[in-house]
């Protein structure tokens, strides 16, 4: 996956990454962000940046053995290694609280 | 009375002259019988003058003289009549029976049965007066004596106190004299003590210049101890450096020596020098471990140096401030000191001046004490003179007591009144006690009421309760032979009520007197003596 | 399994070359044929969900790099925490399959050749076989065994 413009931000230590294509918009919830996509919505302690053209490279066997979660892949932005969520599947820790959120 | 009395001088001289004309005639007749002349005719005649001459004598002479006489007897029966009469009334005046006095005399003339009766009332008023003014005299006497004794039992109380204030000023004079003395030796010592602190202070001072150079030279150690601990530093940052670019060395020549493997047969030879590389990255790693490890002790020494550096210099430090401390307190001290010894001479000083204002209050205090004590024995004689007033009164009221007059307060007349009471149940004592009774409570100052009948037995008798405490009569009991005692015969004597002198109560112990009176039925007879004892205490109230 | 890899590996003098890393107070060998690269411990990324063997994600050569904590892998009681930790990359799963794995040791200490009559097969899995090294017991891994499900 390549050429592909990626939202990345940042839920407890590691930063992950959604398909800007997928963003609607975000929101401001108590003391976070979420951000709606097409088809679910994210809680996100901050957004890093915008990024485009990253390299994303598939989890190979022994990461999926040990971490087994759907993802679209992985990729190292400054330094950082970035998961890219899958966004029909997203992780359970990125889930949207109950509370509501406010969108702008 | 006084025509009588001239006829009763005229009638002799009618008999004189009766008895000188025929005396006359008798001679002139003798001396004419012998002169011759007829003696028929002057026998006739001298008859005749006789006849006439005894008639007129008769006539004018012996009948008046004798109706003179016997007027005159008369009178004189009458006037020895008022006479006793009058010596009775006299007589009872003189047993001071004001009563009966006046009653003696009733059958006197008018005026001078009247003029007994006024000067007998008179002397009655007088009497009650007397009793009256004794019994003022008296009560002014007790309340002087009571004030008097209050006075006296003050004054004693005031003495006392001030005897105690004496005392205590005395006690407060030497304790002055004490603190004064102790003040002043405070003060000298305190003056010592000052001076010692001036001592105290250059030694504490010349100390603190010691400690201040010691904490000085504690304070470089210090800094070198610091100096190297910071030089330790540096060498462990070296030390670091170096073992970090062993580690990457060493790491460097595993990576080298996994090159070399992987570059098979041709990279044996680097494979070598990878290991030749790792030899030396261990070697160094070595060296630096025991380069670390002698600086570790090293700088175990450098930092026990600091600490105790450090501790000394807070040790210096605190000596330091415990000395200066010491020495604001040796400053204090003899600033206090100083303040002790001025105050502890103006102590002295103050009660030096207490002392003499306590000599001063003392003697003070004696001269009241003086006065006081002079005062008291005043207000005893005062006390005296007072009752001495009231026994005078006393008499004075005895005396005035010894007439019966008819008055509430003339004892006589009381017992008087009493006795014709009880003469009434002729010689019936059964209900004389309930009477005796009623005396008693009817007249608080009779102590006991008694009655002896005709033959001096006691028949009767009652007691006063507040006047005995509720103690039985004693020796007191009916029956008892009072024949012999002096009141009874004095009564049964006189037939009159008496009042015997002072004497001390055998029921009391109080002095009393006693009144006793007859009893009599109303027909005169003599049934008994009725007396009563009065408490000299209480005779005012009579 | 430890044939295959030994006799591919093998030196001409009938040993086995391996880096020798300690995991706790294991000591382990990883045959160097397998070895990528050794650096001082990467810093990681946890990911959330992960098996306690994953510590995380760290950047190597600009790739993704899965980390593995390699005490937990050998269940390796806690040693000494002296030394110099360090991430050794390797290459692990089948080798038509092989992909880049570090696995995080305690330090890592020498290339060692391990004789092949010293080495003694234990059982099929990550540890294959078991060896003395200067009297200290050395368990030797076999990581094509990791990528295995």
């Amino acid at each position: 996956m390549r050429g592909t413009e990626l939202l990345v931000f940042v839920r407890g230590e590691t930063s992950w990454g959604v398909e800007r294509a997928e963003v609607r918009r975000f929101g401001v919830t108590g003391g976070g962000i979420t951000i709606s996509l097409r088809h679910d919505r994210l809680r996100a302690d901050r957004v890093v940046a915008m990024l485009s053209t990253p390299t994303v490279r598939k989890p190979g066997r022994i990461l999926r053995r040990f971490w087994p979660v759907s993802s679209r892949g992985l990729a190292v932005v400054e330094g950082q290694v970035v998961v890219v969520i899958d966004p029909l599947a997203p992780p359970p820790e990125l889930a949207l609280q109950t509370e509501g959120a406010s969108d702008e | 009375m006084s025509e009588e009395h001239v006829r009763e001088r005229t009638s002799p001289a009618w008999g004189f002259a009766i008895l000188a004309v025929t005396v006359v005639v008798g001679f002139v007749t003798v001396l004419a019988a012998s002169a011759g002349t007829a003696r028929q005719w002057l026998a006739t005649a001298f008859l005749a003058a006789g006849a006439v001459a005894v008639l007129a004598y008769l006539a004018f002479a012996y009948l008046p003289e004798r109706r003179a006489r016997q007027r005159a007897e008369r009178v004189s029966q009458q006037v020895a009549g008022w006479e006793r009469e009058l010596v009775a009334g006299l007589v009872e005046l003189q047993a001071g029976d004001l009563v009966k006095a006046p009653e003696q005399v009733r059958h006197l003339p008018e005026r001078l049965a009247g003029a007994f009766s006024a000067a007998t009332r008179a002397l009655g008023g007088l009497i009650q007066q007397i009793q009256s003014s004794s019994t003022d005299v008296a009560a002014a006497g007790n309340a002087v004596h009571a004030t008097a004794s209050e006075l006296a039992s003050g004054s004693s109380e005031q003495a006392a106190a001030v005897v105690q204030i004496t005392a205590t000023m005395e006690e407060l004079a030497r304790t002055a004299a004490q603190i004064a003395g102790n003040a002043a030796s405070q003060a000298d010592l305190a003056a010592h003590a000052e001076q010692t602190g001036e001592t105290g202070v250059a030694a504490v001072e010349e100390a603190l210049g010691g400690l201040e150079e010691v904490q000085k030279r504690i304070s470089a150690i210090a800094a070198r101890a610091d100096t190297l601990g910071t030089r330790s530093k540096e060498i462990y940052r070296v030390l670091d450096l170096i073992t970090e670019i062993a580690q990457e060395t060493h790491i460097l020549s595993l990576n080298a020596a996994i090159e070399a493997a992987a570059a098979g047969e041709h990279g044996r030879r680097f494979g070598v020098v990878a290991d030749e590389v790792r030899r030396l990255a261990q070697r160094s790693q070595e060296s630096v471990d025991s380069v670390r490890n002698l600086l570790e002790e090293f700088s175990s020494s450098i930092r026990a140096t600091v600490v105790a550096t450090e501790e000394g210099g807070k040790e210096a430090s605190r000596g330091l401030e415990r000395a200066r401390a010491a020495a604001n307190a040796i400053d204090a001290l003899r600033s206090a000191l100083a303040d002790t010894a001025r105050t502890a001479k103006e102590t002295s000083l103050a009660t030096e001046q207490q002392r003499t204002a306590s000599d001063q209050v003392v003697l003070t205090a004696k001269e009241v004490s003086q006065v006081i004590q002079r005062m008291a024995e005043g207000l005893k004689h005062f006390s005296g003179t007072a009752e001495r007033l009231n026994q005078l009164a006393l008499s004075i009221q005895l005396l005035t007591q010894s007439f019966r007059i008819d008055a509430a307060r003339s004892l006589k007349h009381l017992c008087e009144h009493w006795a014709t009471e009880l003469g009434g149940r002729g010689g019936q004592w059964e209900m004389a006690e309930s009477q005796l009774a009623e005396l008693v409570a009817r007249h608080p100052f009779v102590e006991m009421a008694f009655l002896a009948d005709a033959h001096g037995v006691m028949a009767a008798f009652s007691v006063n309760r507040e006047w005995t405490g509720g103690r039985s009569a004693g020796s007191v009991t009916v029956g008892m032979n009072m024949h012999d005692r002096p009141w009874y015969q004095t009564v049964m004597r006189e037939g009159r009520p008496i009042l015997t002198p002072l004497y001390d109560s055998l029921l009391t112990g109080d002095r009393c007197f006693s009144v006793a009176a007859p009893i009599r039925d109303p027909s005169g007879a003599h049934l008994g003596v009725l007396g009563f004892d009065v408490n000299a205490r209480s005779w005012t109230k009579i | 399994m430890l044939y295959p890899l030994l006799m591919t590996s093998a030196s001409g003098e009938g040993g086995i070359r391996c880096l020798l890393v300690r995991a706790g107070e294991y000591l382990c060998a990883l045959p160097l044929n397998q070895v990528r690269r050794v650096v001082a411990t990467l810093t990681t990324h946890p990911l959330p969900g992960a098996a306690p063997e994953l510590l995380g994600l760290a950047e190597f050569a600009g790739e993704a790099l899965p980390v593995l904590d390699l005490a937990c892998l050998v269940n390796a009681p806690a040693g000494a925490a002296s030394g110099q930790p360090v991430t050794v990359v390797v290459w692990a799963g089948p080798p038509a399959e092989r992909e880049l794995v570090g696995l995080a040791a305690d330090e890592a200490l020498a290339i060692v050749e391990l004789p092949l009559h010293a080495l003694t097969e234990t059982r099929l899995g990550l540890v294959s076989g078991e060896a003395l090294q200067a009297g200290r017991p050395v368990r030797v891994l076999n990581l094509e065994h990791l990528g295995a499900t």
